[in-house]
């Protein structure tokens, strides 16, 4: 699944987040959740992919599903009496159409961030004609991001040190924030600028052509699998279209 | 290599009265500097924070003033083609710099090293093959190809330096400007890229190089300049420039060695303390000087 | 004056490494110089003595009082802590309001704020740039302010991170005067750092890290003429003293001062001294 193109696999997520929300029949979700854990299983990603979709994700969703199921408007079949709350079947189907549906588009994010490299999804989208610098941006941001959180707890270490309280009323911690934001943006803004040097050392506003290391074309299944996820997408909107046009 | 004040070699790069300020209400950062580079050798230069080091190691590679804009004055030449003249693809790589901060030089593009320094020969469109070998060649060369594989961004200080060191040389520039690339960097670290500067030295590169770390420059520097507000103020070997008392004024100390040849020279061995000009000759002068008798 | 006690201190990070095993020192007034391998414990020691970092075993106590009740900003009065990285902590619009955060944070009134801010900047030399934005200012001066905000602070500890890395030597000099004067003041002066020759001119105690614990602990001459231990803790000694034990020479010597001293010694007992005229290269040397 690594193997296949990054524009595969972003068009993959749009077909099944188009299967999941568009589609009528609600257990559609709980489907593509099953495809999704199948195929993070085979491509033996399960563990990363369960830790974060089932321990991570459910805690909330299953938060969720409590909350809608007490609360839930309308509906006639009572299962339950708990206080003042009633517990009722159509309370907890919603409930639990939604939550499948939130844990399924989690995993397709998830299943697309695990598989896809930065550097190849930048190099694909460059090849199909996307502006360099925008790529650079997003990929390289992402990739920073984690330092820069050390960064964050550094300042944080910094400033408590000479006598921040961190601790205590909000007004407090509200003007802490400036000495915490500060070196944060002032640092980074530095930052930039000593990569935008290097990055420029390197060649990167030159206008000709360049080289794509990273070799970017699929397996021979990918064009057809593109197709397919396309059907599905396509396959979601149609379906809802029809109860659309065709309620009951 | 050249007798001090006639060189009839050719420079890989001049400087002919530069002069170069950020903006017009700002007093100059570069205020009239004469220098040339000469091929193989290991200029260093000098001087204190804020003498203006860094704006000219950023002249000399071309960024100022076409990347960073201000008021530019003077001529910088590369093998006697004055850097203006030059198309930016042709500028591209011509000269090679490497600044302080070292996780600041990856670009956060690469998953690996090997892609890291690939970045640079993939933007000069240079053909698949050659930069596969090309790459490989440098890795080997700088003696970081066991971190071939690595995430650049989780490298050690020291060796996201010689990353970036490796990314720039990959492209071949006529030659290669560290600014103070081991101010951020433990001993460890130091005494890798020092050691790393004299191996290419050694396989005949040009470098200049921005240093605080006096003796360090004085084993691995052919030639010195110190700058003071934007001028050279003196030039010579590292021996000549820091041994002279004038340095500590411009705000960078005097070698050990010189301190030490003060003393053998005031019991009258002069011939011995114009010999004390590195760490292996100290200790061979002093030696000498202790056991005679 | 102040006395910071460390006993029997462990420290065990998130994730399993167990960076201090069983650490115990006392500081009191002087200058102590903490030094030694990255990972061996000396920056992890060092956030101990603010509660930035609060130990897995064993206490840490100021005054005889343990600090493990109090925050890191109310033990700010006694301990001022300064990070190696400027750009840490630098966002003031002026030099000035920057060296004024750390004393106003510790509620001090106005008039002693200015009066240590004054003090602080006149010490650093930042005087004419005092109403300029650090951020504009080159990184060995931006370095300079954050020291100078530590200073500020007037605590009767005052611990520095690498206080000299990618600093010029005006600098440096700047540095070894406040110390100086800190020193002369009974206060307290803790550096972590890797500049041995620093250490070698300025302090007095040099403690060695090396994997959690604390392997030599002594008068800086005694920790410098230990080479044994400082290979095993992979330290190196000032440069003088490589120089001196080359040249096979058993008194130890810190400083370059103390180097010309006892070369001028050695040559006056040796080859004789040559007065006045020029001495001569010998026909062949050894």
């Amino acid at each position: 699944m690594h193997l296949l193109t990054p524009a595969t696999k972003l068009v993959g997520a749009l077909g099944f987040l188009s299967l999941i929300f568009l589609f009528p029949w609600p257990w559609t979700a709980g489907i593509v959740l099953a495809v999704l854990s199948l195929l993070a299983a085979v491509s033996s990603l399960w563990r990363k992919f369960a830790g974060i979709v089932f321990r991570a994700a459910l805690p909330y969703v299953l938060m969720l599903l409590v909350m809608q199921s007490l609360f839930f408007p309308g509906g006639a079949t009572p299962l339950l009496r708990l206080a003042w709350f009633t517990v009722k079947l159509e309370g907890v189907m919603y409930a639990t159409v939604t939550a499948l549906r939130i844990l399924a588009m989690v995993a397709v994010f998830v299943l697309v961030q695990m598989v896809t490299h930065p550097a190849a999804m930048m190099a694909d989208l460059e090849q199909r004609g996307l502006s360099s610098k925008v790529t650079y941006v997003v990929v390289s941001t992402l990739n920073i991001l984690p330092f820069l959180m050390g960064r964050a707890g550094a300042i944080l270490d910094a400033q408590r040190s000479r006598g921040l309280e961190t601790e205590g009323s909000i007004l407090r911690r509200g003007r802490a924030l400036l000495s915490l934001i500060g070196p944060l943006v002032v640092g980074t803004i530095n930052d930039v600028q000593d990569r935008a040097v290097a990055l420029e050392l390197r060649g990167f506003s030159r206008t000709g052509t360049r080289t794509f290391l990273t070799d970017t074309s699929g397996p021979p299944c990918d064009r057809a699998l593109r197709l397919v996820m396309w059907g599905l997408a396509a396959v979601g909107l149609l379906g809802r279209v029809v109860a659309w046009v065709w309620p009951g | 290599m050249g007798v001090a004040g006639v060189d009839d070699r050719v420079p890989v790069l001049e400087a002919r009265d530069v002069r170069f300020r950020y903006a017009p209400n700002l007093p100059w950062a570069v205020d009239g500097v004469n220098l040339q580079v000469f091929p193989g050798e290991v200029l260093g230069i000098l001087g204190e924070n804020g003498a203006g080091k860094s704006t000219l190691a950023l002249v000399l590679a071309g960024i100022i003033p076409r990347l960073l804009g201000g008021e530019f004055q003077g001529r910088v030449m590369v093998d006697g083609r004055d850097m203006q003249e030059f198309s930016a693809g042709e500028l591209a790589g011509l000269v090679g710099l490497v600044l302080q901060n070292p996780f600041n030089q990856m670009t956060g593009l690469a998953a690996t090293v090997f892609d890291e320094v690939a970045f640079g020969p993939q933007n000069l469109g240079w053909p698949r093959q050659v930069i596969l070998s090309e790459v490989e060649a440098v890795l080997d060369r700088l003696g970081i190809a066991h971190l071939r594989n690595r995430n650049p961004l989780s490298l050690s200080g020291g060796e996201q330096q010689r990353v970036a060191i490796a990314s720039v040389l990959v492209m071949k520039p006529r030659l290669l400007i560290l600014d103070e690339p081991t101010s951020q960097l433990d001993p460890a670290g130091t005494e890798s890229i020092f050691a790393l500067i004299g191996l290419l030295r050694k396989q005949g590169y040009t470098t200049v190089l921005i240093e605080h770390k006096v003796e360090a420059v004085a084993e691995v520097c052919d030639r010195v300049l110190l700058l003071r507000q934007g001028r050279v103020v003196l030039e010579g070997t590292p021996a000549e420039v820091l041994g002279d008392a004038r340095v500590v004024e411009a705000g960078v100390r005097r070698l050990l060695y010189s301190e030490l040849a003060d003393t053998v020279r005031s019991f009258g061995y002069a011939w011995a303390a114009g010999r004390m000009t590195s760490y292996r000759d100290t200790v061979a002068v002093l030696r000498e000087l202790t056991e005679r008798g | 004056m102040a006395e910071i006690a460390v006993e029997d201190v462990w420290f065990e990070y998130e994730g399993g490494v167990t960076a201090l095993r069983g650490v115990s020192l006392t500081i009191g007034p002087g200058a102590v110089a903490v030094i030694g391998n990255n990972g061996g414990g000396k920056t992890t020691l060092m956030k101990h003595l603010n509660g930035l970092l609060r130990p897995t075993r064993g206490r840490v106590l100021i005054n005889g009082r343990d600090i493990a009740t109090l925050s890191v900003a109310r033990i700010a009065r006694e301990v001022a802590l300064s990070f190696q990285n400027p750009d840490d902590q630098l966002f003031s619009p002026s030099v000035e309001a920057e060296v004024s955060f750390g004393p106003r944070n510790l509620g001090y009134d106005e008039g002693r704020i200015r009066q240590l801010v004054d003090w602080a900047l006149a010490l650093f030399q930042l005087e004419e740039v005092r109403r300029q934005n650090p951020a504009d200012l080159s990184f060995s001066l931006r370095k300079r302010v954050a020291i100078a905000s530590a200073v500020a602070m007037d605590t009767p500890v005052l611990v520095l991170d690498e206080p000299t890395t990618g600093q010029d030597y005006p600098s440096i000099l700047l540095l070894e005067k406040l110390i100086g004067e800190l020193k002369a003041a009974g206060r307290t002066v803790v550096t972590v750092t890797h500049d041995m020759e620093f250490v070698a001119r300025n302090f007095d105690r040099v403690v060695v890290m090396a994997r959690g614990v604390v392997v030599a602990d002594g008068p800086c001459r005694q920790v410098f003429a230990d080479l044994d231990t400082l290979a095993a803790a992979r330290v190196a000694p000032p440069l003088v003293a490589r120089l001196a034990r080359d040249l096979g020479w058993q008194t130890p010597v810190l400083t370059a001062q103390e180097m010309a001293a006892e070369l001028a010694r050695r040559l006056a007992t040796s080859g004789g001294a040559q007065e006045g005229g020029e001495g001569h290269a010998p026909a062949a040397s050894h």
